[in-house]
C-alpha cells in the first residue's frame, strides 16, 4: 500500500529500517538539508500505510535526485544521488517507482532535462540489472570512483571500486546524444566526470 | 563590538567574571553612556548566577529602548533565558518602534529563527516586510502568518486572524512565479477552508506542466473535501492511468469518487486489469466500501494473497486489514488458507527464496492468529532448511530466514519470564542470534537485539562491538545510541567508552546545532516555504532531545567515577548551558522500534520491561538528576534550598519515580536527608540518623541487593549487578565531596565524624562484597553455559563450538566489567 509523499527534514528520525542497510548511505544534517533546500521536489519517499507501532505511515524507501549540468554542453540532467527501500519492501520494484517519478518530475517544466544518471559499483550487478531493465545504459566506467585514493591510470580497472555511470534519455533528448553504446568500455577518471 | 572589547568577552567565555567585571568598570569610566557596555555588565551578572540583578537591571535598561543591536542581542538573551520571553520580544519591539531599520529587524529575525522561537520569527518576518515591501520579505511575513496559527500555542486571534492576513499579503504577489509561491497560497486557502480557490489556483499554475507532488496532494484532498466527485475521479484517473503514478492514496479517491458519479463499475473493470500491488489492495477497499460485501472483502483477500505470499510486503499488507477491519475480516477462512500454502511449500520440497518469503509470512501470520505452540520448532526446522538460500544469496542481500530466528528469541524470552529462567533463555538467545549473525552479517535487527541483551548481562564491550558493525553515524546518534549508553556510568564506565562513544555522540549534537541553524537560514533564503516547518521541527527537536541530555548526563557521571575533571567541567556547563529546567518540553527521538520490525510487528512489552536496562527514562529523570549536581556543586545555602525544594517535588511526582530503577530512587533519599542536614536543618537527628543506617553495609546487602540476590544466578549476571554497586560507589564519593565543600559549625563535628566514618566503612566493605560478587559471576557463568550448550545443541542444532566460543567472548566482556566496578 505504497503513496508517495515529499521527504520532510523531521523524516529522518522515522528511517532506521531503510538507513541501517548497509548499502545504504548516511549522510549529515547538511547533506539532507541541502537537497531539501534546492530540490525540494526532487527528494519524496515511499510511506506505507499500517497501524502498526503507532504510524501513522511507514517510510518504506526515498528518494534524493538533484539537477546539475550546462544545456548548451547538452549535459543538463537529472542526478540519482540515493534511492534506497526497506529490505521488507524489495523486489516489488518499489526502487523502480522511485525512479520512475523522479523521471515524470523533471521530464518537464521546471526542470526538462536531457537524461537521468547514476552512479553504480561495477560489482554491484543486481543495482546493474535493475537500471537496465529501467531502460538505463552504461555510458562510462569511471575508474577508482569509490576508492579512498585518487586514481591516475585510467586503464587500471577494479570491480570493487570503479563505477558504471549509467545514463537514460529523456524525451527532450530527441536525438539521443546523451546516451551511447558500449558505454562499458568507456573508461575515464574521476576528475573527468564534472558538469 | 570592537578589538578593544575582546578581552572582556574571552574572560566571559572562559568563566573569569571579576576579570571581565574590572576590564568592563574602566570601559564604562570612560564611555558611560555607551548602553552595550551596560548589557555586557548585566549578561556577567547572568553568566555568574545572579539571575535577579541580572533581569532587574537588563529591565532598567529595556525602559532606556536602546538601539544597537549588540545591545539588544544581550538583553535578549538574558530576558528569554530567565523566562522573561514577552519581555525579551519588546526589547526588540521598543527600539523598531523608534529607529526602524533593516539591520535592527534582521538581528531580531536570526536570533528568532536560532531559537526556533515562531511567535518572535512572525513578528520580525511581519517588520521586515513592513520595512522592506520586497517579494522575498512578503512571502516570509505571508508564511510565518501561517505557520503562527497551527502552532499548539497560538492564541484565539492567532489561529483565527494570521491566516487571513497571511492570505491577504500573498495574495499582493499574484500571478505566482513557482511552485513555492503557490504552496503558500493554497496552504493557507487549505487552512481556512477556501477548497475552491486552492482547486483554481493549483489548475491554473498547473496548466501545461507536471504536477508538483506537494500540489497534487493538496489538489485531491481539496476536491474530496469540496465533494466534487467528477474532477476528483478526473484527476485521479489521470494521475493512475495517464501519468501512470500507481499511487494508493490515490486509488482510493478514485474508488470514492467513482462510487459518487455512478462510475464503480468502471473502476471494478480497471482493478481487475490491474495485478499491481497498490490495486490488489484498493481492491479490498473496493469490496469493503462500495461492495460492503464480507464475501467479496475474502476474494480480494485471496487474490492478493495468492499473488505477493511470496513477497515479504504480504504481511504487512494483510495485518493492516487484519487489525482495521474485524467485521469483514474473515480469520477461520483465512487460517485454512496459510496452513494449505505452509504444508504445500514445506511438503513441494522446494527450497528457494520465494518458498521462504512465504513460510515467513505463514508464521508470522500463525503468530498473529495465535497459533503459537509448534511455532518453536518449526522457526527452528525452517531456518535450517532453508539454508541454502542464506548461503547462495549475496553478502550484502536480505535473508528472510532470520525472521524465524527472531522470532523465536522473543518466544525464548517470553518463557523465560513466565517460567522464571529468563537469564537462561537469555544466554540461549545470544548464541542463537551470534550463530545466525554469523551466516548473515549484515542483517542489523539481528544486531539491534544483540546490543539489547548484551547490555542485559552486562557485556558493554559486546554492545559496543555490534554497535560499532552497524557503523551507526549523524543523525542515529539520537535515535540509536541508546542501545550503549543508557545508565552506561553505572554499567561500565571506562575511559574508552566516555571517550570514543560519549564524547564523540555529544560532538555529533555539537556540529548538528550548528547545521539546523544554517537549514533554517537558508529554507528562508531560497524560499523553500513547504520544508521550513520541518526544518523548524527537526531543530527544536534534536536541540531539545532527551537523548542528548541524557548522553550529557552520562558523561558528566562517568567522568566523575573515572575522575576526568577536564569532562566533568565540560559536561556540567553544557548541561548548564542546555538548562533542562527551562526548556519547555525536551523531545524523545529515540527509536525503540526497529528490533521489533519483524514477526506480528508489535513491541511484546513484557519481553521489553524484563531485558531493559531499567525504567525509560526521560525528563523528569534528566530534571531530577540535573538538580542533584546542582545542589551538589552549589556553595550558596539560599540558592540550595531553592533547589532542595524542586528536587524534593520532583522525587514526590509519581512520573519521577517510574523513571528510576529501586536504586536510583533509594539513593535519591540519601542525596535528600544529606542536603536537608547541610542546608536546611542539621539539628534533626532523624536525618542523621537516617544517613548512617543507610550507609551500613548490611543496610546495602540487605535493601539495595534484595535477600539472595547475591548467590542469585539470575542477578548476578545481569546488569543490575554493576548498577546496584556502582550506583552506591558514585552516592559515596558524591557524599565525601559533598562533605568536603561544606561545612557545618563546630557543634556538628561528631556528627559530621561519624557520617565520614560511616562512608569510609562502606567504601572498605563494598571491596569485599566486590571480590565476594566477581568469585560468584564466575560460577554462575560456567553453569549456565553447561546448560545452554545441553539444549541448545540438540533443539536449536547448533554447534558445540558455536556455544563455546560465544560464551568465551562472553566471559572476556564479563572481566571488563568486572574492573569497571573497581572500587577505587
Amino acid at each position: 500500500m505504497t503513496s508517495i509523499k515529499p521527504f520532510q527534514m523531521t523524516d529522518l528520525f522515522e528511517t532506521n529500517s531503510v538507513n541501517l542497510d548497509t548499502l545504504t548511505e548516511n549522510f549529515n544534517g547538511s547533506f539532507y538539508s541541502q537537497y531539501l533546500t534546492q530540490w525540494p521536489s526532487l527528494f519524496f519517499k515511499s510511506v506505507e500505510i499500517n497501524s502498526d507501532f503507532q504510524h501513522s505511515g511507514e517510510i518504506s524507501g526515498y528518494m534524493m535526485g538533484k539537477t546539475e549540468g550546462k544545456l548548451d554542453k547538452k549535459e543538463w540532467h537529472t542526478h540519482i544521488t540515493a534511492v534506497t527501500v526497506n529490505p521488507q519492501y524489495r523486489r516489488l520494484g518499489l526502487a523502480s517507482y522511485l525512479c520512475k517519478h523522479l523521471e515524470y518530475s523533471t521530464s518537464g517544466d521546471p526542470y526538462n532535462t536531457l537524461f537521468v544518471d547514476l552512479f553504480v559499483k561495477v560489482n554491484n550487478v543486481l543495482a546493474r540489472q535493475l537500471y537496465e531493465k529501467l531502460g538505463y545504459g552504461v555510458y562510462r566506467r569511471v575508474i577508482g570512483y569509490y576508492g579512498k585514493v585518487m586514481p591516475t591510470d585510467r586503464n587500471k580497472i577494479d570491480n570493487d571500486i570503479d563505477a558504471f555511470d549509467m545514463r537514460k534519455r529523456l524525451p527532450r533528448d530527441v536525438k539521443g546524444e546523451t546516451v551511447r553504446e558500449n558505454g562499458d568500455k568507456v573508461y575515464v577518471l574521476p576528475y573527468e566526470v564534472v558538469f | 563590538m570592537s578589538d578593544s572589547e575582546q578581552p572582556i568577552l574571552q574572560a566571559i567565555e572562559n568563566g573569569n567574571y571579576k576579570i571581565a567585571q574590572t576590564l568592563l568598570s574602566k570601559k564604562l569610566k570612560k564611555y558611560p553612556n555607551k548602553s552595550y557596555y551596560y548589557a555586557l555588565n548585566n549578561y556577567i551578572l547572568f553568566k555568574q548566577g545572579k539571575v535577579k540583578e541580572a533581569v532587574q537591571e537588563s529591565l532598567k535598561l529595556k525602559e532606556k529602548t536602546p538601539s544597537d543591536p549588540q545591545t539588544l542581542k544581550l538583553l535578549y538573551e538574558i530576558l528569554k533565558s530567565t523566562n522573561h520571553k514577552q519581555d525579551a520580544t519588546q526589547v526588540f519591539e521598543n527600539a523598531i518602534k523608534k529607529y526602524a531599520n533593516h539591520d535592527l529587524i534582521f538581528a531580531w529575525f536570526e536570533l528568532a529563527l536560532k531559537d526556533f522561537d515562531i511567535r518572535s520569527i512572525q513578528k520580525s518576518s511581519m517588520a521586515l516586510q513592513k520595512f522592506s515591501k520586497s517579494r522575498k520579505y512578503t512571502l516570509w511575513a505571508a508564511f510565518t502568518y501561517y505557520l503562527q496559527s497551527v502552532q499548539a500555542d497560538a492564541t484565539t486571534v492567532e489561529k483565527s486572524l494570521y491566516p487571513k492576513v497571511g492570505l491577504k499579503l500573498v495574495e499582493t504577489l499574484k500571478p505566482y512565479q513557482n511552485e513555492q509561491e503557490v504552496y503558500i497560497y493554497v496552504k493557507i486557502l487549505y487552512n481556512i477552508g477556501n477548497f475552491e480557490e486552492a482547486v483554481v489556483s493549483i489548475e491554473e499554475f498547473s496548466k501545461g506542466r507536471k504536477f508538483d507532488l506537494e500540489l497534487q496532494i493538496i489538489l485531491l484532498a481539496c476536491l474530496s473535501e469540496l465533494e466534487n466527485w467528477e474532477l476528483l475521479y478526473r484527476y485521479s484517473y489521470q494521475i493512475l492511468f495517464e501519468d501512470k503514478l500507481d499511487d494508493f492514496d490515490t486509488w482510493k479517491y478514485l474508488i470514492k469518487a467513482s462510487n459518487n458519479i455512478g462510475k464503480s463499475e468502471e473502476v471494478a473493470d480497471q482493478l481487475k486489469a490491474s495485478t499491481s500491488r497498490n490495486s490488489r489492495l484498493a481492491n479490498l477497499i473496493y469490496s469493503k466500501d462500495i461492495m460492503k460485501s464480507k464475501t467479496s472483502f475474502h476474494e480480494a483477500l485471496v487474490a492478493y494473497y495468492n499473488e505477493y505470499k511470496y513477497k515479504l510486503c504480504c504481511f504487512n499488507d494483510i495485518n493492516y486489514f487484519y487489525k482495521s477491519e474485524p467485521t469483514y475480516f474473515d480469520k477461520n477462512a483465512f487460517e485454512t488458507l496459510i496452513n494449505s500454502t505452509s504444508q504445500k511449500n514445506v511438503s513441494g520440497g522446494e527450497f528457494n527464496e520465494k518458498e521462504l518469503n512465504a513460510l515467513v509470512n505463514n508464521q508470522k501470520f500463525n503468530k498473529l492468529l495465535g497459533k503459537t505452540e509448534d511455532l518453536l520448532t518449526t522457526n527452528f526446522e525452517y531456518y535450517n532448511l532453508f539454508q541454502s538460500v542464506l548461503l547462495k544469496k549475496d553478502e550484502k542481500d536480505y535473508f528472510a530466514g532470520d525472521e524465524f530466528i527472531l522470532m523465536n528469541v522473543e518466544i525464548l524470552l517470553e518463557n523465560g519470564v513466565s517460567e522464571d529462567k529468563l537469564i537462561e533463555n537469555v544466554f540461549k538467545s545470544i548464541v542463537i542470534l551470534e550463530n545466525s549473525a554469523k551466516h548473515d552479517d549484515h542483517e542489523f535487527r539481528l544486531r539491534l537485539w544483540l546490543m539489547k541483551i548484551y547490555s542485559y548481562i552486562n557485556c558493554s564491550s559486546l554492545v559496543n562491538a555490534n554497535f560499532d558493525h552497524l557503523d551507526i553515524k549523524m543523525i542515529q546518534n539520537d535515535t540509536l545510541s541508546h542501545h550503549i549508553s543508557t545508565r552506561i556510568s553505572s554499567l561500565n564506565p571506562n575511559q574508552l567508552m566516555l571517550q570514543q562513544h560519549l564524547i564523540s555522540i555529544q560532538k555529533f549534537y555539537l556540529t548538528i546545532e550548528q547545521e539546523v541553524e544554517d537549514m533554517v537560514s537558508n529554507g528562508f533564503e531560497q524560499l523553500v516555504l513547504n520544508k521550513i516547518e520541518g526544518f523548524l521541527e527537526f531543530g527544536t527537536k534534536i536541540n531539545n532531545s532527551v537523548a542528548k541530555m541524557l548522553n550529557l548526563i552520562e558523561m558528566l557521571r562517568m567522568s566523575k567515577i573515572i575522575g576526568n575533571n577536564q569532562i566533568i567541567h565540560y559536561s556540567m556547563e553544557a548541561l548548564k548551558s542546555q538548562d533542562p529546567l527551562s526548556v519547555p518540553e525536551l523531545y524523545d527521538n529515540r527509536d525503540f522500534i526497529s528490533e521489533w520490525k519483524y514477526g506480528a510487528q508489535e513491541i511484546n512489552e513484557l519481553v521489553h520491561n524484563s531485558v531493559s536496562i531499567g525504567p525509560k527514562q526521560s525528563s523528569e529523570y534528566v530534571k531530577s538528576y540535573y538538580l542533584r549536581e546542582l545542589i551538589l556543586q552549589e556553595t550558596h545555602a539560599d540558592k540550595s534550598k531553592q533547589l532542595i525544594t524542586k528536587l524534593n517535588k520532583l522525587l514526590n511526582d509519581e512520573t519521577t519515580q517510574r523513571q528510576l530503577t529501586s536504586t536510583e530512587s533509594w539513593s535519591y533519599k540519601i542525596y535528600l536527608s544529606l542536603f536537608k542536614i547541610y542546608i536546611v536543618n542539621p539539628d534533626n537527628d532523624a536525618d542523621f540518623n537516617f544517613l548512617i543506617k543507610n550507609l551500613s553495609i548490611n543496610n546495602i546487602k540487605n535493601k539495595v541487593f534484595k535477600v539472595g540476590e547475591l548467590t542469585d544466578h539470575s542477578f548476578l549476571l545481569s546488569w543490575e549487578v554493576n548498577h546496584k554497586l556502582l550506583t552506591v560507589l558514585e552516592l559515596v564519593r558524591n557524599i565525601n565531596l559533598f562533605t568536603t565543600m561544606h561545612h557545618l559549625p563546630k557543634q556538628y563535628s561528631p556528627k559530621v565524624a561519624e557520617l565520614k566514618k560511616a562512608s569510609s566503612s562502606l567504601l572498605e566493605e563494598l571491596r569485599d562484597l566486590k571480590r565476594e560478587i566477581d568469585e560468584n559471576v564466575e560460577s554462575a557463568l560456567k553453569q549456565i553455559e553447561k546448560s545452554v550448550k545441553e539444549s541448545l545443541v540438540d533443539n536449536a542444532d547448533i554447534s558445540p563450538k558455536v556455544i563455546q566460543n560465544t560464551f568465551a567472548k562472553i566471559s572476556t566482556s564479563l572481566q571488563e566489567s568486572s574492573l569497571s566496578r573497581r572500587i577505587p
